[in-house]
């Protein structure tokens, strides 16, 4: 059986029931939604195609260990992520958006307690993960105001806080 | 160093964007209201539609300039060759004028060959000699000059033409230069467009829609797995980031676990801002366990000057009072670290890490150290820790030494820990 969900581009994609029962968010839609399609009205087709293909590709790996924030993290990222991952930096925060958004966490899985499933959705949240660890080494050694023209942030400090990183900054000019 | 930076570019993963400017007057990070979404996109959808038109525009220009250059080509090779055979004719009939009127020349000498051969011997073959002279009135040479005239009034009117094709090629030289100038502003009307649709769309780009907590995640693993080799390493940890804007200060001065790891240079004299920072970082991490690193080879630039110079810019001698107001000592912040890692360089010898207690004259193996503890009675004690590749966690180029729990700081708590 499956589940028709519509993407904010009016795109339908047909995703196993079980698969889209493990979308926190859709869960709760699926109930009342009969046979209707399941609307994502943040989620556009080309970054669900990406995140489905995520889980594709990871529906067999086991389920990663439960975070709590010990074990220790690393920014490496193997062959096919990064091959994954390898898009433009709008789509890149889109997928961390998207898997957030569908709040795709393992701790919800381990209560569902569906071992099989559990795996394609921890995978899920692993790929707002690695969006995350990509971001991460993007700003890796780089200045603020080198990280500000990657992402076009703007210099937006009050005079109070610039008076402050003045001080910060005399100490910390580059040698 | 070089190699591996060069390394690290290619394994980049996404493409860097061009370069795009906000208004100055747009000092905001996060999304704007929905109604100026609305308008914005609205703006957007108009500048795409004035975009396609310039567009479509600066086709047709460019066009019109391939044909008036096209035209151009064709024009200044008709000249070149209309004057080449203007002139080549010119010289065909001087050389005829110079044949005609060498030709005229003849006209007298057959009749003096016979005037002066009647009556004598060799008369008959005179005679023929005569008769084949030719002479300027002869059928040939009068084609000749009525060839000549046509030529000649036909180098006038390739002249005449030559002229009329310059005047022609100007006006398609104008044309030219006012496309030109044309495309020019055309291209520069496109490039502000563009500008415009991706200024808005810089400000609604989903970077802006990150939640605090993603940006949390992103933060904590830049802190765990920074490059400790960048050149920023002078600032701690989480300030760099907060260097950047308005909300990723907010962010990080207001998330304690992102100082849990707190890097520090063991100086005894510190700037005061930072050091206030790394004591906030201290506090406000509350019961949650702090990790410091310190630095063994990467010294920070003020330390450095502190080493260089100590008594003569930073104290006053006499009185044994800091002159510069801006560093402060560091003995009582740095001291009782619960969680302490050393970061010692790669490139140091190839030894078994030592701790030396001053006060008991004794060097421990850092195992030895570790299992040990060894009792330190006195407040002057002291920690020296000499270099050599690390031991435990290896990460690439870093070693750690991860001295965490067992190595119990509180024996120094009144005292900085010197690294030397």
């Amino acid at each position: 059986m499956s589940i028709t969900i519509v993407t904010s581009d009016n795109e339908q994609f047909c995703v196993e029931k079980l698969v889209a029962q493990r979308i926190a968010l859709i869960e709760d839609m699926v109930e009342n939604a009969g046979d209707r399609p399941i609307p994502l009205p943040n989620v556009t087709a080309s970054v669900l195609r990406k995140i489905l293909e995520y889980c594709e590709h990871h529906k067999n790996d086991p389920l990663p260990p439960y975070d709590d924030g010990s074990r220790s993290r690393t920014t490496h990222i193997s062959e096919w992520d990064q091959k994954f991952i390898t898009v433009d930096q709008e789509m890149l925060f889109e997928i961390i958006l998207a898997a957030n958004y569908l709040e795709m966490k393992p701790l919800l899985y381990v209560r569902l307690n569906v071992p099989r499933v559990q795996c394609l959705t921890a995978c899920n949240a692993v790929a707002g993960d690695i969006g995350c660890k990509t971001v991460a080494n993007m700003i890796k050694g780089k200045s603020p105001e080198e990280i500000r023209k990657l992402f076009n942030i703007v210099n937006n400090f009050t005079p109070e806080e610039e008076a402050q990183i003045r001080k910060e900054a005399e100490w910390a000019e580059d040698r | 160093m070089a190699k591996k930076k060069k390394s690290k570019i290619s394994g980049s993963s996404t493409q860097e964007p061009p370069s795009i400017t906000i208004p100055e007057c747009y000092r905001w990070n996060l999304l704007p209201t929905a109604r100026s979404q609305a308008r914005l996109n609205q703006l957007t959808a108009a500048k795409g539609e004035s975009l396609k038109m310039v567009e479509v525009e600066i086709t047709a220009t460019k066009k019109a300039i391939d044909e008036s250059e096209a035209e151009i080509a064709n024009l200044e090779k008709a000249i070149s060759r209309t004057e080449y055979a203007a002139d080549l004719m010119e010289k065909c009939l001087k050389s005829f004028k110079t044949a005609m009127s060498d030709a005229s020349s003849l006209d007298g000498i057959p009749t003096e060959m016979i005037a002066s051969a009647i009556g004598l011997k060799g008369f008959d073959l005179c005679e023929t000699a005569a008769l084949l002279t030719g002479s300027s009135s002869s059928t040939e040479l009068k084609a000749l000059s009525s060839m000549m005239s046509r030529w000649s009034s036909n180098v006038e009117k390739m002249k005449e033409t030559r002229l009329e094709m310059k005047k022609e090629l100007l006006g398609w030289r104008l044309e030219r230069a006012l496309h030109s100038d044309y495309l020019v502003q055309l291209e520069g009307h496109h490039d502000s467009l563009k500008e415009i649709i991706n200024a808005i769309h810089a400000t609604m780009s989903p970077i802006r829609k990150t939640p605090t907590e993603i940006w949390i995640k992103i933060f904590n693993y830049w802190i765990q797995d920074r490059d400790l080799i960048a050149s920023h390493h002078n600032l701690p940890s989480p300030l760099l980031l907060g260097h950047v804007c308005s909300l990723w200060r907010q962010i990080c001065l207001s998330t304690p676990h992102l100082w849990r790891r707190v890097d520090i240079h063991p100086f005894l004299l510190w700037p005061r801002p930072l050091l206030d920072i790394t004591a906030g970082a201290k506090k406000a991490t509350g019961s949650q366990s702090l990790e410091y690193v310190f630095f063994h080879q990467f010294r920070a630039y003020w330390g450095v000057q502190t080493e260089a110079n100590p008594y003569q810019s930073w104290f006053d001698a006499p009185s044994g009072q800091l002159k510069r107001q801006d560093l402060t000592s560091s003995q009582e912040q740095l001291t009782n670290l619960p969680h302490l890692r050393l970061y010692l360089s790669p490139s140091a010898p190839l030894t078994v890490p030592t701790l030396s207690v001053n006060s008991t004259k004794k060097t421990y193996p850092l195992w030895e150290f570790r299992t040990t503890r060894p009792r330190l009675g006195r407040a002057a004690d002291s920690v020296r820790v000499c270099g050599g590749v690390g031991y435990g966690e290896c990460l690439a180029h870093k070693y750690f030494l991860r001295l965490n729990a067992e190595f119990e700081m509180s024996p120094f708590a009144n005292q900085p820990i010197r690294i030397i």
